[in-house]
């Protein structure tokens, strides 16, 4: 039922390369492998896969450039595969336009459960999400500017409502510190940051989360949020 | 020593004595000579007054021209006056013509002595300029502070004409060295001697420290003298000396600078070594890992499950292991660099306590933090590895239904975190090397997959490198706390 789907592994280690596609190819998906940012480029605008999942340290090029050149003419969804210690390149990354990111060693479950997110989620633009958003106990009114919980409604400020259709409209997605702040206040300054927090603590109060159980808004620590997607 | 001297004034005195005698001696042949011929005796008289000249030349000191003078004025009166061979005159203008010469001969004698004299101090001021000079250079070109005590003595016993010593102070090892320089020699003798033997050296000398009290180098050792000649020279030994401390200064702390620089040399290199080795060791890791768990999920048989899960496993804890080695050489390294960020503490310490619930297996994780929102400047990701590598160590030290409690609190500019469990708590005997890389408690020994003690070291290194610090305690009702704390600047985080 998969088999209409095309991966396209961009990684230049020969072994983390096979296994992930072993692992593809298990779930009955299409996977075409490479080695190089040039040849993923070439394929990418050839043969359009469905996920492009990259290694962000390729031997030809960086990996942030090879998604600079692929957002010019294409939003295939992109996961970004690195070190632990390249926070930078990582946030860069999803800034640059990635859709998610995974540290090595990763766990083939996690990339799996990742890819599924991002399938469910490709093909609609993030603009064309519907006027209501279900999740959970969880309704958004997008029209209406309303938050229910549990059938309740709850009252979101103007700045709050906007930072949660942010996320709303981006299930599975990881959304950035700075990507959030340039969406909602525009422009911004480094201060910012610190109303960001405050703000995110004060919708997750609204919603009843508890940061070490999450339902709706997850941490991704020094990177920025997600909004849940089961 | 002392009579030595004497003895040598002694000399020195009949020397010059013998000189006036035998100079008076010729003068009166040559007069007797010039008055047998027949020639007027005022000629006499002339050769005289040349002899005082001739003796003032040739002795040290107006004295003896003095001498000379009278001496010459009485033979003049004895051979050459009315009644002769007698010391009374009966001519008058012989009484003027001897005061006169009398007079005249003092003067110029005096005179030429002190012109000896002047030319003398002129003479040796020159050499004693251009012997600083020459210590000032050969200082400039000794490297190693021994180097220039081997010069020091050597010029020290050039100028002063005797043996010198140079004691330098004791070192690391204990021993001291000795330089020698003996009167005419050109080789320097340097040995290893004790305080027994640096008595004996040093007696009955005079003993000048080089450098002050709290840095002393060592000391120079000269014999006393008396003699005029060499306390003149003497009084250039302090401004030597200075010279030889400042030059000591120069090498010390060139050395120093050097052995500093091998130092950070060899600690740069044994982390780039431990970096690359670990990089490297990454990339092949993640491979492994994630081979294995392909197999785990398609092979059929389950011994062959078991068997790919143990690697999978395997991997992970060497993974971890590299990890570890990675962030102290980082943090060891000084290349850490913080990303700090105003977080939410109930963010990092959510995930921490996330963490903690994945891990804890039958263990029961408290979390308790405050209501409000608190912000606190801080490198997110980095705390983060504190809090996990704080709970892992909990939870490896607590039984399986144990239980782990993460709590946040705030005292006036500080914000505390404590992770407490009711395990066996610290043994003393290793409280004081919990922090330190490579410790391993001696319980934990035995056991395979006890790590290698680098989790407590990065976190006191991150924490440190935050401006906080971190505390290991036993808890009265069991089990133990690690506490730390991070600098607050300011806690606006309330709305």
């Amino acid at each position: 039922m998969n088999n209409d789907r095309l991966f396209l592994i961009v990684e230049d280690d020969k072994q983390i390369r096979s296994f992930i596609r072993a692992s593809l190819e298990n779930k009955n998906y299409k996977t075409i492998c490479v080695s190089t940012g040039m040849e993923a480029l070439n394929i990418i605008s050839s043969n359009p896969p469905d996920i492009v999942i990259l290694d962000l340290g390729l031997p030809d090029m960086e990996g942030i450039e090879v998604i600079r050149r692929v957002r010019t003419y294409s939003l295939v969804p992109i996961i970004v595969v690195s070190a632990r210690d390249q926070d930078r390149e990582k946030t860069d990354a999803l800034d640059a336009g990635a859709d998610d990111y995974l540290t090595k060693p990763f766990s083939i479950n996690e990339l799996l459960a990742r890819l599924r997110v991002i399938l469910r989620h490709s093909g609609t633009l993030a603009s064309d999400t519907p006027e209501a958003f279900h999740s959970g106990d969880l309704v958004v009114d997008m029209d209406k500017h309303q938050v229910y919980l549990a059938g309740k409604e709850i009252h979101f400020t103007p700045m709050e409502f906007k930072i949660l259709v942010l996320l709303v409209k981006n299930p599975g997605k990881v959304l950035t510190h700075s990507y959030i702040l340039r969406v909602v206040w525009g422009s911004y300054l480094d201060s910012d940051a610190q109303s960001l927090r405050v703000f995110m603590a004060n919708i997750r109060r609204k919603l009843q989360e508890d940061p070490s159980t999450p339902k709706y808004i997850i941490t991704e620590v020094g990177i920025g949020y997600r909004f849940a997607d089961e | 020593m002392i009579r030595q001297a004497v003895i040598k004034n002694i000399r020195n005195v009949c020397r010059q004595l013998l000189i006036v005698i035998s100079i008076l001696e010729g003068a009166s042949l040559i007069a007797v000579l010039i008055k047998s011929i027949g020639f007027p005796v005022i000629n006499a008289a002339v050769v005289y007054v040349l002899s005082v000249l001739l003796v003032a030349r040739f002795t040290r000191g107006y004295i003896y021209g003095i001498l000379a003078s009278v001496l010459c004025m009485a033979n003049y009166n004895f051979f050459f006056t009315q009644p002769y061979y007698t010391f009374i005159v009966y001519d008058k203008s012989d009484i003027i013509t001897i005061s006169v010469m009398l007079i005249a001969s003092i003067l110029t004698s005096t005179l030429t002595s002190k012109l000896l004299h002047a030319s003398k101090l002129a003479e040796d001021r020159e050499s004693q300029t251009n012997m600083l000079y020459q210590i000032t250079s050969s200082l400039a070109k000794a490297s190693g502070v021994s180097d220039v005590a081997a010069v020091s003595v050597q010029c020290l016993s050039n100028l002063l004409d005797t043996d010198v010593l140079c004691i330098m102070s004791a070192d690391q090892n204990s021993s001291r060295s000795l330089f020698q320089a003996r009167r005419g020699d050109r080789r320097i003798q340097i040995s290893e001697v004790n305080n027994v033997q640096i008595e004996e050296y040093s007696s009955e000398k005079k003993v000048i420290p080089i450098g002050d009290a709290s840095n002393q180098y060592g000391v120079i050792c000269i014999p006393v003298t008396t003699s005029q000649e060499s306390r003149e020279r003497e009084k250039l030994v302090p401004a030597i000396i200075m010279q030889i401390q400042s030059a000591m200064d120069r090498e010390k702390f060139s050395e120093e600078k050097k052995i500093v620089k091998i130092e950070m040399e060899h600690e740069k290199f044994r982390g780039n070594l431990l970096r690359a080795i670990s990089h490297d060791l990454r990339t092949p890791l993640a491979g492994i890992s994630g081979t294995a768990e392909v197999l785990m999920s398609n092979l059929k048989n389950e011994e062959d499950r078991d068997l790919a899960e143990g690697i999978f496993e395997e991997t992970n804890w060497l993974t971890q292991m590299v990890e570890n080695i990675l962030s102290l050489t980082k943090i060891e390294d000084g290349r850490l660099v913080l990303r700090k960020q105003p977080e939410a503490i109930e963010e990092i310490v959510g995930e921490a306590v996330k963490h903690a619930r994945k891990i804890a297996g039958q263990r029961k994780i408290i979390s308790d933090i405050p209501e409000d929102v608190l912000l606190v400047s801080m490198d997110g990701k980095l705390i983060l590895q504190v809090l996990i590598n704080l709970i892992d160590n909990a939870v490896k030290h607590t039984q399986s239904d144990g239980i782990v409690q993460i709590k946040v609190y705030t005292d006036k500019n500080r914000v505390w975190f404590s992770i407490t469990d009711n395990g066996s708590g610290i043994k003393a005997g290793d409280m004081p090397y919990l922090f330190d890389s490579f410790f391993v408690a001696q319980e934990a020994k035995g056991s395979s997959r006890s790590g290698i003690g680098l989790g407590l070291s990065i976190v006191r290194a991150i924490v440190q490198a935050h401006g906080g610090r971190v505390f290991a305690e036993n808890d009265k009702r069991g089990g133990a706390i690690f506490r730390f704390y991070l600098p607050v600047k300011e806690l606006d985080g309330n709305e």
